[in-house]
């Protein structure tokens, strides 16, 4: 187990928070990076690489998500997962 | 397997009179009385208690602790007091640090009680269940709500009758095997995210999926579906006791081999205090997952039946 961990606060901004398409696209761009990712809020951890488990964090707008990125491309992940959050998944209707 | 191991941490367990109100309304159809700051009183025992002698001012091991239920024998008893008194009797309840009535079988709150409950910040409750189906029905509520649980990274399947719950790195295939067992005739308990209660009577878990996304699977290249809808009703499953936990695993990791080729030894994996046997799959290109998986569920349904395959072959070999 590779000890390259990082960890960032990261603020949902977009309007419904993380329902079904955020979800998707944070575990779409989560899976291209080689490594694990886990995202928590109130004390329940998922992996960031499963669309079903993200929903079930039932993250609301300004929830703060603890992401935790380990492995080679820790750093690259969370870069990029920042980016799409920030972007507010670039859904048009919820800017 | 870090995120398994990470994810395993008992949630709270202690519950509040709210919990237990808001979890209960319907199964126990309870009204409130009385609410307010006694809500917020943590239930001490998840059980209840007929307070009856306590009632004739015998205080000695009261049970405080748990709700008090007042039934037929406790009202007619309190029905030959005088009205002060039994006011009184009530109230001497309060002062004993009961923070819960309910009054069963539709009576009544006798005149006084709920201005002294107020004043307590104690919680009155009511219902017009009979005393013995409340005070059963309560008991699992409570228990269902102080049961310990935890959410893991995993796929739950019943397979040939008993809850497989498959772990593993993500792409290793977990819900592509859950598919493939729901083709073949299982049900599908959860996908990718498993919720786990222990039962705490029998020490045994059992799965089920988060209310927000049960009945729904993704799955890499088709993206979400609704199990039950694509293949019935038959192929969910709301709530299965976990027998077994399936490991996939890289055929190429160093684990490979060192896999015990017997299968004799029976691993385990500690969720929750509970032990659940595991054992693991290697994962490589060409291996039929949905086959072993299967065959790893009836293998493991023999086993706990008592019957040791490799005694019999051993036996043979022997000449006994």
């Amino acid at each position: 187990m590779s000890d390259n961990k990082h960890v960032r606060e990261i603020k949902l901004l977009n309007r419904y928070g993380l329902h079904v398409r955020p979800a998707g696209l944070f575990a779409k761009i989560a899976s291209r990076y080689d490594a694990e990712i886990e995202v928590e809020k109130d004390g329940i951890v998922v992996s960031g690489k499963s669309i079903m488990a993200l929903m079930t964090l039932e993250a609301v707008s300004g929830t703060i998500l603890k992401v935790t990125a380990t492995g080679v491309q820790a750093v690259e992940a969370l870069d990029d997962l920042e980016a799409l959050v920030a972007r507010k998944f670039d859904i048009p209707d919820e800017q | 397997m870090a995120e398994v191991e990470k994810a395993a941490e008992v949630l709270e367990s202690h519950f509040t009179m709210r919990d237990f109100v808001e979890t209960g309304k319907e199964r126990l159809k309870m009204e409130l009385v009385v609410g307010g700051a006694g809500l917020d009183h943590v239930v001490l025992e998840p059980m209840t208690n007929r307070p009856g002698l306590a009632l004739t001012g015998f205080y000695e091991l009261f049970a405080w602790m748990r709700p008090q239920v007042i039934g037929m024998s406790e009202r007619v008893y309190l029905e030959s007091l005088a009205p002060d008194v039994r006011l009184a009797r009530l109230q001497a309840l309060f002062d004993h640090k009961a923070y819960c009535l309910v009054f069963a079988c539709g009576m009544d709150v006798p005149p006084g009680v709920c201005e002294a409950a107020e004043k307590a910040g104690a919680v009155i409750l009511k219902t017009p269940l009979l005393t013995r189906e409340f005070v059963q029905h309560a008991a699992f509520v409570m228990e269902a709500l102080r049961a310990p649980t935890t959410r893991i990274y995993g796929t739950t399947v019943e397979v040939a009758g008993i809850g497989v719950m498959l772990v593993g790195k993500a792409g290793l295939g977990k819900s592509e095997t859950a598919l493939g067992l729901i083709k073949h005739g299982n049900a599908i308990v959860a996908d990718d995210l498993t919720c786990l209660r222990k039962d705490v009577t029998t020490n045994q878990l059992y799965a089920s999926a988060s209310p927000r996304t049960r009945n729904y699977m993704e799955i890499r290249g088709i993206g979400i579906i609704n199990v039950a809808q694509v293949f019935g009703v038959t192929a969910i499953c709301s709530e299965k006791r976990l027998d077994l936990v399936i490991s996939l695993i890289h055929m190429d990791t160093a684990k490979g081999a060192e896999l015990d080729r017997i299968g004799e030894t029976v691993k385990t994996r500690r969720i929750l205090g509970v032990d659940v046997p595991e054992i693991e799959i290697p994962v490589s290109v060409g291996r039929d997952l949905v086959n072993l998986v299967e065959t790893a569920a009836q293998h493991h349904k023999l086993r706990s039946a008592g019957y040791d395959v490799v005694s019999e072959l051993d036996s043979r070999l022997k000449g006994l």
